[in-house]
């Protein structure tokens, strides 16, 4: 009797939790679908008396969606790639060889991580600029601008270092013992183990660039290469905001985040229980 | 850490050589910034495009925001790589000046590429003292607003005022939103409200101007906004807003789709809020000069456009395109587009223009208000004095947490320092 009371409340709590995660995204549809009159309502009606179907084709076609989908997609791709393998190695590094500075490497580079965007995007803009190659203006407005300086990234680092010194030492004796080298322990031990940890880490990285505005904002002139975010703030302005079209641009931009997450739910979830993260 | 280092130099050079090569640079189309977006960008484009095609072709950049606008702008100029052309606040354009990155407009004015006396004669002259600096053209009127005064008719009517006659006075101000507000059961909370803003300095600032004070004092060096007047004037908007209880106070642009909805009777917005409104209400809009105070005043909002220092020829191009866009016809149609005010008096004329104040009547004395305007302050602090005086003034008062006298006083104290450190 007692069990079936505590599931209760704990049942109650699931659906307490999860309908105020799903609100938002019923909200979002909710919102999609009303014209301009319907949107003025005031208190918002909970279901739209008259869908608008229209303003899915008229936000898609208001901005070039496809090239910015097309641009996110390249990038967040790239920069994927890249943080696997530099956090991956660095990590490797910074929990199983001993050199000197080690310590003092790795809290320097924890401590970069305090330093808010704002802060550094000027100074970045100069460096970008001045650098050779690209166009006119070094790598501003230039895929490289996009992507280099997010080939390497501190959390995932962190990240992926606290999962490895969790290896227990007799694994890490054993493998040098029969004469593993540290190509191959990497290889052969370290990333096999850290599957959960690796799927977070492509994750939170995917994530991260398909949401950053800011950054793509200052260092791009072209719609050939801007990304997702930029298009979805065309509808926001100074003078006020065009809430249907945004909404319906907002649900054509999360569908791929959808369907990456249904994919990978369970790597996802498992990581997150390993790792004792919440998202 | 040789490895890390060895996998980013590959992957940059993988990278940049997917770029695009470099080009010459005089051969570029002219560069223009700008923060314009939704149905003024699409305005803006529109132009812009024309111009491309008939002239010589502009490439324009949309950030769309000021705020992103002003960091993106600063970047650029720190890194020797301004654009040709960029949007820009009074405010601004101290800095951008002293660290010697503009054209003088007055330097092409002079040119055979010029304006004439009389050309020059047609732009409003408020538009033009805007624009001076240290008694150089240093910028030119490009997307310039006034605030006015959007109220529902048919909620007129049925409250037994005139439609055709807004409220002219402060007094009145009150006395209409007080007819206007309808409680019918009682119970504190009104079903319709007859007046509704958002938090901003904009309201307090031209209610000051009408109250004979100004925003800082005569040489730009200390505020003056805490003065006997200022204080007043914020009386007066509390009485309004809050203590009146006639009145909706939103933090963003709810209190626009309150009033779209029906909920409320009046509201404040710029000239270019049409723009936005346009074709998301049922009643009979009015639009009208605000009450006047005591002086019957307002301040210009809205942006210049600066040329940035680059290469004699691409500077002369620039010009080009700003002296085209503010011809009478781009100007009426610009203005026509978007609700900003058309920078010419000939503009007034234009076909474009009076179809637009015949649609809605009141324009044509909202645009009026010009001729009784005043300028922005230009000093480099008063971007962040005005964010101050909203934060720390306006925003406690409203939600009731600060009496006007003490809060403005504060705020002056904190903006004066702003001031003194720019």
């Amino acid at each position: 009797m007692k069990s079936l009371r505590r599931n209760w409340a704990v049942h109650l709590m699931l659906v307490v939790g999860a309908i105020s995660f799903l609100l938002p995204f019923y909200w979002m549809l909710n919102t999609s679908l009303k014209g301009p009159t319907e949107l003025a309502l005031s208190p918002p009606s909970w279901w739209p008396a008259m869908p608008r179907f229209e303003n899915y084709p008229d936000a898609w076609h208001a901005v070039p969606f496809p090239r910015y989908f097309l641009n996110t997609i390249l990038v967040a791709g790239s920069i994927v790639v890249g943080v696997v393998v530099t956090s991956g190695l660095s990590a490797f590094a910074f929990s199983f060889f001993r050199f000197r500075g080690r310590e003092g490497m790795f809290n320097t580079f924890l401590s970069t991580m305090m330093v808010p965007e704002p802060v550094y995007i000027i100074s970045s803009y100069i460096l970008l600029f001045n650098l050779p190659g690209g166009g006119r203006d070094g790598w501003i407005d230039d895929y490289s601008a996009l992507i280099v300086p997010w080939l390497a990234h501190v959390f995932s680092i962190f990240l992926l270092r606290q999962h490895f010194l969790s290896f227990p030492p007799d694994l890490v004796d054993a493998a040098v013992i029969d004469g593993c080298g540290p190509v191959r322990f990497l290889f052969s031990m370290v990333l096999p183990l850290s599957k959960a940890a690796l799927t977070t880490v492509c994750l939170f990285t995917f994530i991260n660039t398909w949401n950053s505005f800011l950054w793509p904002l200052v260092m791009t002139n072209s719609d050939s290469i801007r990304p997702i975010q930029v298009g979805l703030a065309f509808f926001a302005s100074e003078q006020g905001t065009e809430h249907g079209l945004m909404m319906a641009a907002a649900v054509f931009s999360i569908a791929p985040l959808l369907i990456a997450y249904f994919f990978a739910q369970k790597q996802i979830i498992e990581s997150l229980t390993h790792t004792g993260l919440k998202g | 850490m040789k490895k890390l280092a060895a996998i980013l130099a590959v992957a940059a050079l993988a990278i940049a050589g997917c770029g695009g090569g470099g080009s010459d640079s005089s051969n570029e189309p002219i560069r223009f910034w700008h923060a314009m977006g939704g149905p003024l960008g699409s305005a803006l484009d529109e132009l812009v495009g024309e111009y491309s095609t008939t002239h010589a072709p502009i490439e324009s950049v949309s950030m769309g925001k000021y705020e992103a606008l002003s960091q993106k702008i600063m970047a650029a100029v720190a890194a020797g790589g301004p654009p040709d052309l960029a949007q820009c606040y009074e405010a601004w354009a101290a800095n951008l000046i002293d660290n010697g990155s503009l054209a003088p407009i007055s330097g092409f004015l002079a040119s055979p590429k010029g304006l004439s006396e009389e050309e020059m004669a047609d732009f409003w002259p408020i538009f033009l003292e805007a624009s001076t600096h240290q008694g150089q053209l240093w910028t030119f009127p490009f997307n310039k607003s006034v605030r006015c005064l959007y109220y529902n008719k048919d909620m007129f009517r049925a409250a037994g005022l005139d439609p055709e006659r807004p409220p002219r006075t402060w007094d009145e101000y009150r006395d209409y939103a007080r007819k206007l507000t309808i409680d019918a059961d009682g119970d504190g909370r009104p079903e319709q409200y007859g007046f509704a803003s958002q938090i901003t300095a904009s309201m307090f600032e031209n209610l000051l101007v009408q109250n004979g004070g100004s925003l800082l004092n005569a040489d730009e060096t200390a505020v003056a906004f805490d003065s006997p007047e200022g204080i007043e004037a914020l009386e007066f908007m509390t009485d309004l807003l809050v203590r009146d209880g006639t009145s909706r106070v939103s933090q963003g642009f709810e209190y626009q789709n309150e009033f779209l909805g029906g909920r409320v009777a009046m509201i404040e917005g710029s000239s270019v809020t049409l723009a936005f409104l346009g074709g998301k209400y049922t009643f009979e809009l009015g639009i009208a000069p605000l009450p006047a105070g005591k002086v019957d005043a307002q301040l210009v909002a809205g942006t210049d456009v600066v040329v940035f220092k680059t290469s004699p020829e691409r500077e002369a191009e620039a010009w080009a395109f700003v002296k085209w866009f503010t011809e009478p016809a781009q100007t009426a149609r610009w203005a026509a587009a978007t609700g900003y005010l058309p920078v010419r008096k000939s503009a007034m004329t234009h076909p474009a223009l009076q179809a637009k104040m015949s649609d809605h009547p009141g324009l044509r004395e909202a645009y009026a208000q010009l001729e009784r305007a005043v300028a922005q302050p230009k000093a480099r602090g008063w971007y962040e004095g005005r964010t101050i005086l909203e934060r720390d003034a306006i925003e406690p008062v409203l939600r009731g947490k600060a009496e006007p006298a003490d809060a403005l006083r504060a705020a002056a104290a904190k903006a004066n320092e702003a001031l003194a450190e720019s």
